[in-house]
């Protein structure tokens, strides 16, 4: 498997996860031992199938979940070292869906962090960044189209200047040309910032598209990990060759 | 006239017009032509009505007898018991209320029941009403009544709203999450929404009390031949009390139960939406 070059930033040891039942009783396990490295400044794609469990691996590296077992460290230090507030606002989840509250785009932008005020250049300059530098800071931002919606995510979490940025999904919702717009924003942003980005995706182009290194996760298990031109153009597992095989691609 | 020990009231008794079960019969009558109207129209709720008149006339009468029995015991205990035994049909019937009905919700209602209504219990029957002794029967177990029958409604609308809310609502706090605010901060809207739920009736309520119709313990008390002027005092206090005993409960119910669906690491407990 592809090992990281350059500095570890988050590990993966031997990590386990169960979705709880209603009764908050665990059973089946929707990861299982997943070892995974990743390098500060890397690009990462964890594609797989849908129910393969990659939201859920997303959700272990800033702690929305804990772990039930195995390790996850940010940094050589494990998550549960570090005050889970500032964790976050370090390793920055973006959902799937976009979330817009009632209001303006400023009101959303803010939203990033209530106590901190940011200045109107602070604002538009991630506007700028995620190529919405023509809208008005007081446009409503329901306004907005479902894709200029999940720009305005990634500008609020980039107000925030995260080491790391979880992307769940990006796009999901949208046709694949503007979904490609959404991750060339995501491309360019990480040039620019250098962070380290972690995006989940069951469509393969995205992540190709994207590049950097590519891992597969099939029920809950990572199967292949490689840098993105090694796994699409010669993938070495029966797993890879069946997912790139099976996949369904929006025309 | 009569003298209440604790503080010098006086009722004209001989203002207080008695009635018999047999003077009921005329009220029976109402009730008799709305049967014979659905009977006619066919509208088919005469079966009800019917059970409806005659739980009416046995709950009441058997409460009647019943309060008048505990009003002669005089024991303390006795009081204590019912008002328990009391508190825990609120709880129960405040849980069935709620959407989802994990177990320990019940000692999270119960908790929050027992310290809004016990604070207003006592600010009402120590410091306002004043009587001696504070179990007196005739005074504490109709107040009692009606600070928990108003604080189970709050706490019930409380709980119902807040996890409709948690639902709904699951992608703004998994975003407010995820941008590092505490679960606290995170859920403030819906702590608000289910605040307001909880406590609107009563507001509501208090905005229109005296104008459409005279509320019932002013009803009662002018009715007993107490002076309209002392009548409206104790339906001011009724009304505070109220409002204290639904908001206390709903405020420390709403708090309580939130922290049920939040780790202490700002996770949400997903599974139990």
């Amino acid at each position: 498997m592809h090992k990281p070059v350059g500095q570890t930033i988050i590990q993966l040891e031997g990590v386990t996860y169960s979705h709880p039942d209603s009764k908050g009783m665990k059973s089946q396990s929707t990861l299982k031992n997943i070892d995974l490295e990743i390098a500060e400044g890397e690009i990462v794609s964890i594609i797989g199938p849908s129910g393969s469990g990659k939201s859920t691996l997303l959700r272990l590296l800033n702690r929305m979940y804990d772990p039930d077992g195995g390790f996850i460290k940010y940094r050589g230090k494990p998550l549960s070292e570090y005050p889970v507030l500032n964790l976050r606002r370090e390793i920055l989840l973006v959902n799937q869906e976009p979330f817009i509250a009632p209001g303006t785009i400023a009101d959303n932008l803010r939203m990033a962090d209530k106590e901190k005020i940011f200045t109107d250049d602070e604002m538009h300059y991630v506007l700028a960044s995620v190529n919405l530098e023509d809208k008005e800071l007081k446009l409503d931002s329901q306004r907005l189209s479902v894709g200029e919606k999940h720009r305005l995510t990634l500008a609020r979490a980039f107000l925030l200047k995260p080491k790391v940025l979880l992307l769940d999904e990006p796009a999901s919702s949208l046709d694949l040309q503007r979904a490609r717009g959404v991750v060339d924003t995501v491309g360019s942003l990480h040039e620019k910032l250098n962070i380290t980005i972690i995006m989940v995706t069951h469509r393969f182009r995205l992540a190709r598209r994207l590049g950097g290194v590519v891992a597969l996760l099939v029920d809950g298990v990572i199967m292949e990990k490689a840098l993105s031109d090694e796994f699409f153009n010669a993938p070495k597992t029966d797993e890879a060759r069946r997912f790139l095989e099976g996949q369904e691609e929006d025309t | 006239m009569s003298a209440i020990p604790g503080r010098c009231i006086y009722m004209a008794n001989d203002f207080i017009q008695q009635i018999t079960y047999i003077d009921l019969i005329w009220s029976f009558g109402l009730v008799l032509l709305l049967g014979i109207i659905s009977v006619v129209e066919g509208l088919r709720f005469e079966r009800s009505l019917g059970i409806g008149v005659l739980r009416t006339v046995i709950q009441l009468s058997l409460v009647g007898y019943f309060l008048k029995w505990i009003f002669h015991l005089r024991l303390m205990w006795v009081i204590l018991i019912i008002m328990a035994v009391m508190t825990v049909v609120a709880v129960r019937t405040a849980q069935g209320r709620l959407k989802k009905k994990y177990s320990e919700f019940q000692w999270l209602l119960a908790v929050s029941l027992v310290i809004g209504c016990v604070i207003t219990t006592y600010v009402v029957t120590h410091l306002v009403v004043g009587v001696k002794p504070w179990w007196r029967p005739e005074y504490l177990l109709p107040l009692f009544g009606m600070i928990l029958g108003n604080g189970m409604t709050g706490v019930a609308l409380a709980g119902e709203r807040l996890q409709s809310e948690l639902e709904h609502r699951k992608l703004e706090i998994e975003t407010l999450l995820a941008l590092g605010y505490s679960s606290h901060d995170a859920s403030a809207n819906i702590r608000r929404d289910a605040m307001r739920a909880g406590l609107m009736p009563t507001i509501n309520s208090m905005m229109i009390v005296g104008v459409v119709q005279l509320p019932g313990i002013m009803s009662g008390q002018i009715l007993s031949g107490v002076d309209p002027t002392l009548a409206v005092k104790y339906q001011i206090m009724v009304m505070f009390m109220i409002a204290g005993s639904s908001g206390i409960a709903s405020w420390i119910f709403t708090r309580l139960l939130l922290g049920r669906y939040f780790t202490s690491a700002h996770q949400l407990r997903y599974w139990m939406m």
